[in-house]
């Protein structure tokens, strides 16, 4: 038997697992980004800040600060220049018994770093302060991030991997040596979409096996829901890049495209930081963004417990944003 | 009435304010091999395309097999074979899994395959990836996709261009090879020795039309009247002495390449013409550097009549 959707499937298949490079971006770029963003936000590590002091030698007592703080007996002139350098961010003079801080009050850590040292110098002892430290499952940055990174993988994989390699395809003249055969239209791009799910499959399982053995991360929801919004993200971004590639047959324009549409939706759809941050009516309207509503969703499922019925809006909508774009994306394709 | 293989009737193609394909007629009986032969640039794309379903023409006719694009095009999809100038097929995909994959959309089996490869010479290579075969075996390949749903029209674009010369008598060994299937084949090019080694039927194109049309024998006989002399002058510079030269027994004309210093006059009785001109240089008239005499070619044809080489 000899299929033709088979063997498109299997051809781009062959593209993907025959580059080699392919196996950083997809393995070990989400890896060892998820590791370095989760152990810099999530606190495997001990931080401490360091702080400069100047004329250390006083009354004051600066023991109390040690384990928060790594202190550096400096002159004043070093202390300035350190701070500019930004190796820290305050340092302090001790003046007749009390003590002045040097710092930028817009810097938050610079603040924060103010505060603490204020409280650990003042109080006699700050006592067993009623801090609840969440670092329960679900609620932990890298919890955040995960659903995140897994999200922004589906997009880059639809939207760089089938634009880009459609568009390639085209200057190398394939598309339309293929479209003077008999193969059928809707075999070629469905054996494109369906092969896309072969890397962002690989990616996002491989992400939540390393986050799951090393930050103990873990899916509290439904798996079927995560699955039906993974397949509707994987169609909603296809279609996206049906119709970015659906006419260009130049690589400068296919990645100024890609660009325009996918960095104002990574820096927006809150794959590393909540877009709450933006003002309340940004928000409202970011949160339609098919970037945010994948990750919203991908988040609801492994952090809150969401079943089918919690993804059924969101999945519905990216199904619709998937469909919508695939056929004005086929409609104007340029097949020779 | 036995229809026609391809018939085209006032097919035009216009590209911007650019006439590509300007009101051509052609009629390709079955089993015909017919060159397009023209400069870039002269439209042979074009009309192939057009034949091909790949474009549209602006006006006129076109029917293969006495059907058209229009209404037959799922049939005259299966019965063509075509290579486009300068497809590259995806790197990393061997040559047969490349043939695998058009056989599959003829419905054709994997059997196909080793058979095409054997006989465009791929075989050995058929475990290798497209990237890594030489442009002679590229083009092969580009061939032997052709050739994979056995067709009944092929239609070649330019399919040595770039070739060195032994790959291209390879790729001419199997055009020419496939005469026996009752293939009827369009094959366009600029090279003229292409033309006059695969093809009967020489179509010569300039400027989007037909400037000739015939069996080579029939071309040289209603065009190349004669031979060709060619002769450089010691003293270039000196453009004083060409009318001199104007009037030699049996010339029918004179053209100078100024570069050159050369003369190439068009006789219809070469010893009488060389007699003459060397008599002009025995009289101290004119001194030539050199002189050759041969038959005329398809080149020289095209020359005469557009002012421009072939291989422009």
């Amino acid at each position: 038997m000899n299929n033709p959707f088979i063997n498109l499937f299997i051809i781009q298949l062959r593209r993907f697992y025959r580059e080699p490079e392919v196996i950083f971006w997809v393995i070990f770029f989400p890896i060892v980004m998820s590791w370095i963003l989760g152990v810099a936000f999530s606190g495997k590590t001990v931080k401490t800040a360091t702080i400069a002091v100047v004329n250390g030698s006083s009354q004051i007592d600066l023991t109390k600060l040690t384990p928060s703080f790594r202190i550096l007996n400096v002159t004043e002139v070093k202390a300035e220049t350190m701070l500019k350098r930004g190796s820290i961010s305050l340092y302090i003079k001790i003046e007749d018994n009390s003590i002045v801080y040097y710092f930028d009050k817009n810097n938050s850590e610079a603040y924060l770093a103010y505060l603490t040292i204020e409280k650990l110098i003042n109080s006699v002892n700050t006592g067993a302060a009623n801090i609840v430290n969440l670092t329960g499952k679900g609620s932990r940055y890298i919890d955040f991030l995960i659903p995140g990174l897994i999200s922004l993988g589906i997009m880059n994989s639809c939207i760089w991997g089938l634009g880009w390699g459609l568009v390639e395809l085209r200057i190398r003249k394939l598309i339309r040596r293929m479209a003077a055969t008999p193969m059928k239209k809707s075999h070629f791009i469905a054996s494109h979409y369906l092969s896309r799910l072969i890397p962002t499959s690989t990616e996002a399982i491989i992400l939540y096996i390393f986050a799951h053995f090393y930050f103990n991360f873990e899916l509290s929801g439904s798996l079927t829901a995560f699955i039906l919004v993974f397949l509707c993200g994987n169609f909603a971004f296809s279609g996206i890049a049906v119709l970015i590639s659906s006419r260009t047959d130049s690589t400068h324009m296919v990645n100024g495209l890609i660009n325009a549409i996918t960095i104002p939706l990574v820096i927006l759809s809150g794959i590393f930081f909540s877009y709450q941050n933006f003002p309340p009516f940004v928000g409202e309207i970011i949160k339609y963004l098919p970037l945010a509503m994948l990750t919203d969703s991908i988040r609801e499922v492994f952090n809150q417990g969401a079943g089918v019925r919690d993804v059924l809006i969101n999945s519905g909508v990216l199904f619709g944003i998937g469909l919508i774009f695939s056929t004005l994306g086929l409609k104007i394709f340029k097949w020779h | 009435m036995i229809q026609s293989a391809i018939e085209l009737k006032g097919v035009t193609k216009r590209f911007n304010n650019i006439v590509a394909v300007d009101c051509v007629d052609m009629e390709v009986n079955h089993g015909d091999y017919v060159a397009l032969l023209g400069p870039n640039g002269a439209g042979k794309t074009t009309l192939v395309e057009m034949i091909e379903g790949i474009q549209l023409q602006d006006s006129g006719h076109i029917s293969v097999v006495g059907k058209t694009w229009k209404d037959d095009k799922d049939y005259l999809r299966k019965i063509m074979g075509i290579s486009l100038q300068e497809t590259r097929f995806t790197d990393k995909v061997t040559a047969m899994e490349t043939i695998n994959l058009f056989a599959s959309f003829y419905n054709i089996s994997k059997k196909r395959a080793n058979e095409i490869l054997e006989r465009v010479g791929l075989y050995e290579k058929r475990n290798s990836y497209v990237v890594n075969l030489s442009g002679g075996q590229r083009q092969k390949l580009a061939i032997a996709v052709a050739l994979v749903n056995s067709p009944k029209i092929l239609l070649l674009d330019e399919p040595t261009t770039g070739l060195d010369p032994t790959s291209r008598r390879e790729v001419w060994g199997i055009i020419s090879e496939l005469k026996d299937n009752n293939t009827t084949m369009i094959l366009t090019t600029h090279y003229m020795e292409e033309a006059e080694y695969l093809c009967e039927r020489i179509i010569i194109m300039n400027n989007g039309r037909f400037i000739a049309d015939g069996t080579l024998d029939d071309l040289q006989k209603r065009f190349s009247k004669g031979d060709i002399v060619e002769f450089t002058l010691m003293n270039i510079e000196n453009t004083d002495q060409r009318p001199l030269i104007n009037n030699l027994d049996a010339m029918i004309s004179i053209k100078w390449n100024d570069e050159l210093g050369k003369g190439i006059i068009v006789t219809s009785d070469s010893i009488s013409t060389l007699n003459h001109l060397l008599k002009l240089d025995r009289e101290r008239i004119i001194q030539i550097k050199q002189v050759t005499s041969r038959k005329m070619t398809l080149d020289d044809l095209f020359i005469s009549m557009t002012g421009r080489h072939l291989d422009e």
